[in-house]
């Protein structure tokens, strides 16, 4: 009954700060929208600069790439200084030369890839000659030897093997995803969780600490008022707009910007409220060492920014051991390794179920640390 | 009603409160006269049971503090206003009243009484974050005794007040007392300390003296001359 009554005032107050409310409920959707398009933007075509190539490696470099003819390797190097091609490309002899611009390394890959796939087309093309000619030439080489039978009446075996130079091209399948995935939906769900960890650990933290700067959290509690009450209602008060906020991010994500989803649309959105979940908890807790909202925010390079480091979005697998240590003493790690799973991957809840129990066992954790703390407050 | 043995209160190394005794009984309105910083707060915060003094006891309805279960029936006003500036008047009372376990029409009269005890019937409406300060401070004192406690503890309660209002409020506290109710009140106005019953007079964390305003009246000529001397005491140390 208490802990409702700590609930409905909660949700009382938010509902009247319209701003809050706003920042709550729309920051992310407009953050997420501006990445989606910023990673969606680059383009796949690299430019590259090509010096007297050979007419048919030219066109098959076309296919991959912008071309831009040049007549010296002095005037490509020029443009390549001013960043009008990414790359140039001659040969010399059989040798093909690559000169990469280097600066900007998300370009380097497309260029060596558009290189290469376009060597590989020419060097395939070059093949299949070789083995018409030399089909020819068996063909000769067999009427030479039928007419030496005729001659000699020796019996000369005649039996060539099938000419086979080429190997066909590899059939790529993909266990999740497609080509057509892009940087977006691999980083999306791990996006999502820390959009939704960030943002309540923000709006919750700073309430708690607001009521506590005002004196309200004091005489609260010089009511009959448990400790574990006042906790308890913040948690249901903020509960109901966190996880308003949580299906908003996942529209956002999963409906509107159709970032690809195997698992469970249910399963991924019962997981978000639990990732919100443990951030509501950390932010009350932390809250109570913060004097001011300064300080409060001052946490969050620390106990958010560097979570997002470690939580998997960069690759930890060789990483030493310490940061894999910390990496495992992070909740976002556990959220991220569990909505990456669901939606990508589309694993079902008994295949996260550990991920599950780690971040529920977080939440519990802070909520007991925050009752302790509150102690400061009230003695009993 | 208040029982306190040699209470010691310590922040860190910082004393506090030292050596602290005295007893408060029913219908008895009392005063806490001091300047800024002789621990008149810390006192009353130990009472009502937010911190747990360092050395000695004190019994409050005859519990022995901290504890949760006298605060039903103490009413407190903290020196700050502690209101939820977002919400209405009529909301921060309802909060506060279902804190203390009342609910329904009991609510919605003690509501309706506190409001009109301290002038802001008219006001209901607007969030407090639109009042003057004076508003705020009449609201934290109907908040204070919506549950019509037995025991109230005021906190300097009438800072920001006009002096009509003051006189309404202390004839109240006068009236409230003869139904049996006591009062701990923190002050360091003389006109208020001259309305109390008794007096204890703080300095630097300990009770220097105590009394009726008469009393005291007669030992130093004058209250004020009783509150400088505690004063004194303060600069000295």
């Amino acid at each position: 009954m208490q802990i409702l009554t700590v609930a409905i005032r909660v949700i009382q107050q938010v509902i009247k700060d319209k701003r809050t409310l706003l920042f709550l409920l729309l920051a992310p959707v407009f953050v997420l929208g501006l990445l989606y398009v910023i990673m969606g933007s680059s383009s796949d075509e690299p430019n590259i600069g090509i010096i007297d190539l050979e007419r048919s490696l030219q066109e098959s470099l076309e296919a991959e790439a912008h071309i831009i003819e040049f007549p010296s390797e002095e005037e490509a190097l020029q443009a390549m200084k001013t960043q009008d091609i990414d790359a140039y490309f001659y040969m010399e002899a059989n040798t093909p030369y690559i000169e990469i611009e280097g600066g900007d390394i998300t370009k380097k890959s497309p260029v060596m890839q558009a290189i290469q796939s376009s060597l590989q087309t020419f060097q395939k093309e070059r093949a299949e000659e070789m083995k018409e000619d030399f089909e020819v030439m068996q063909d000769e080489l067999a009427i030479v030897l039928k007419n030496m039978q005729q001659q000699t009446g020796q019996s000369i075996p005649i039996d060539f093997s099938e000419v086979d130079l080429l190997m066909e091209e590899p059939e790529i399948n993909y266990l999740y995803l497609d080509e057509n995935a892009d940087l977006f939906d691999q980083v999306a769900p791990a996006l999502m969780g820390f959009f939704i960890f960030l943002f309540v650990f923000l709006i919750a933290g700073i309430s708690f600490l607001r009521e506590r700067t005002s004196g309200t959290l004091e005489r609260t509690l010089a009511t009959p008022l448990k400790r574990s009450s006042i906790v308890f209602g913040y948690f249901l008060g903020f509960f109901l707009f966190v996880t308003i906020q949580t299906v908003i991010i996942q529209i956002m994500i999963v409906d509107i910007l159709h970032v690809d989803r195997l698992g469970s649309y249910w399963l991924l959105l019962f997981m978000n409220i639990i990732v919100a979940t443990v951030a509501l908890s950390l932010g009350l807790l932390l809250s109570t060492f913060a004097r001011t909202e300064f300080q409060l925010l001052q946490f969050i390079p620390v106990a958010v920014i560097t979570q997002f480091f470690f939580s998997g979005i960069f690759d930890l697998s060789n990483a030493p051991g310490w940061v894999m240590f910390i990496s495992k003493i992070m909740p976002l790690s556990y959220a991220t390794d569990a909505l990456q799973n669901v939606m990508i991957r589309g694993y079902d809840f008994s295949d996260i179920a550990n991920d599950f129990i780690v971040l529920i066992g977080f939440t519990i954790v802070f909520i007991l640390l925050n009752m302790l703390v509150l102690k400061r407050q009230r003695a009993a | 009603m208040i029982d306190v043995r040699n209470v010691k209160q310590t922040y860190g190394k910082k004393v506090i409160l030292q050596d602290v005794t005295f007893s408060m009984n029913k219908g008895e309105i009392v005063g806490l006269l001091g300047p800024s910083g002789s621990g008149k707060t810390t006192l009353i915060k130990a009472l009502i049971g937010m911190s747990r003094p360092t050395e000695g006891e004190i019994r409050v309805l005859g519990i022995k503090q901290p504890s949760l279960k006298p605060m039903k029936q103490i009413g407190y006003m903290a020196q700050s206003d502690a209101l939820y500036e977002e919400l209405t008047a009529r909301a921060n009372l309802a909060y506060f009243g279902r804190l203390y376990g009342l609910g329904g029409k009991n609510l919605k009269k003690r509501i309706q009484e506190s409001l009109s005890f301290v002038n802001l019937d008219s006001e209901t409406k607007k969030a407090v974050q639109h009042y003057s300060g004076g508003m705020k401070r009449r609201l934290s004192l109907a908040i204070s005794l919506i549950h019509n406690p037995q025991l109230i503890f005021l906190d300097e309660p009438t800072v920001g007040i006009d002096p009509a209002l003051k006189r309404v409020f202390w004839n109240e506290f006068q009236r409230l007392r003869d139904q049996g109710k006591s009062f701990l009140v923190s002050t360091h106005v003389m006109d208020e300390a001259e309305r109390c019953d008794r007096l204890l007079i703080v300095s630097d964390g300990r009770l220097i003296d105590a009394g009726t305003p008469e009393a005291l009246k007669q030992t130093y000529g004058t209250i004020e001359e009783a509150f400088l001397k505690a004063g004194e005491n303060l600069c000295k140390s």
